[in-house]
């Protein structure tokens, strides 16, 4: 006999409570939507600096590069703002994602060697279809419809991840878009780096050189691992967003 | 791990506010996740040797003994009232 709660309780019952216990661990991840541009912290993995061992801390998503030092530096960098020399509008930067083709070249280049895992079920992006007006003529606006992305083997899988210790802050690596996610993300024509089991380890990796960094940061995940479901346009107002609700308008994917 | 289920969405009342009650099937266990602002509490009926029900806070919380009373007893009515 076991105890849970002051009550006695069968063993089977006492695993039982257990087991949920380190279901519930991770509840909110599950049941949460985290939008970009919402700056939320988020659990990633990667080595501990000291020990080496690999652990789950949270981060906040949108990379602040080292030189960023307060929270109004921050806010100016990602919001951008009114030069006080010239008096023009200074823009600010997305940091979500980068470009892996680019990683070299931009702020992400001084945290090539502080990787990380980025857990993700499910992701969402937005095709945009362009609209004819009463006119006769294209509308400026494009008509969006979010589709729900996912991987066919289910569970837990990982985007290539940057992060920097300087601000807690990281980002993931996106690739050119395979067929699926070129029709849907057709806006832009990327997708994020999904890196397979067999590669988590080896972008943890200490030892990697540049040239794998960039080989792990432009893998493509083949279109076969990944299924695409039409989503109701106002589906984040649902009380449950998760729900998956076939939109027939929604244009039809070629697998 | 197995992704939870949200298979009933209701209101329950603690200190005369209103807090939403998400029924979520996670494997063969169903679990109660009341959405309080900082942090949400799950809550799960458990049976003892006796074979009498009991609700527990999971994690096991003994700070949360009169909450845990009284969201499950709304929690049962809500299911009894149907």
């Amino acid at each position: 006999m076991c105890y849970y709660y002051g009550r006695k309780v069968t063993r089977d019952e006492y695993n039982r409570l257990k087991e949920v216990e380190k279901k519930i661990a991770h509840l909110d991840e599950h049941l949460a939507i985290f939008k970009g541009f919402d700056y939320n912290d988020l659990p990633v993995l990667r080595l501990n600096p000291t020990t080496g061992e690999k652990e789950r801390v949270e981060m906040e998503w949108g990379y602040l590069p080292s030189w960023i030092k307060t929270k109004e530096e921050a806010t100016r960098f990602r919001n951008g703002y009114k030069s006080e020399k010239t008096g023009k509008w200074v823009k600010g930067y997305t940091t979500l994602n980068f470009v892996s083709e680019q990683v070299q070249e931009r702020m992400f280049k001084e945290s090539l060697g502080t990787r990380c895992l980025v857990p993700f079920d499910i992701f969402y992006e937005w095709m945009h279809v362009q609209v004819v007006g009463k006119s006769g003529k294209l509308l400026k606006t494009p008509e969006k419809f979010p589709y729900l992305i996912e991987m066919v083997e289910p569970g837990e899988h990982y985007f290539a991840g940057l992060y920097t210790r300087f601000t807690n802050t990281f980002t993931f690596a996106t690739t050119v878009a395979n067929s699926l996610m070129m029709q849907i993300h057709n806006s832009k024509e990327r997708m994020p780096t999904i890196l397979p089991g067999d590669l988590h380890q080896e972008w943890l990796s200490p030892d990697l050189s540049v040239d794998d960094i960039m080989d792990l940061c432009n893998y493509q995940t083949a279109t076969a691992q990944m299924k695409a479901t039409p989503l109701d346009k106002d589906f984040l107002k649902k009380e449950n967003p998760h729900e998956r609700t076939i939109y027939t308008e929604a244009p039809a994917l070629v697998y | 791990m197995d992704t939870p289920t949200i298979t009933d969405q209701f209101e329950v009342t603690w200190k005369e506010k209103q807090y939403p009650c998400k029924r979520l099937l996670m494997g063969d266990s169903i679990i109660f996740m009341i959405g309080f602002t900082q942090r949400p509490l799950c809550l799960s009926k458990s049976i003892d040797v006796n074979r009498e029900s009991f609700w527990v806070s999971i994690p096991h919380d003994t700070k949360l003994t009169h909450v845990v009373l009284e969201l499950g007893k709304q929690i049962d009515q809500h299911y009894n009232n149907q």
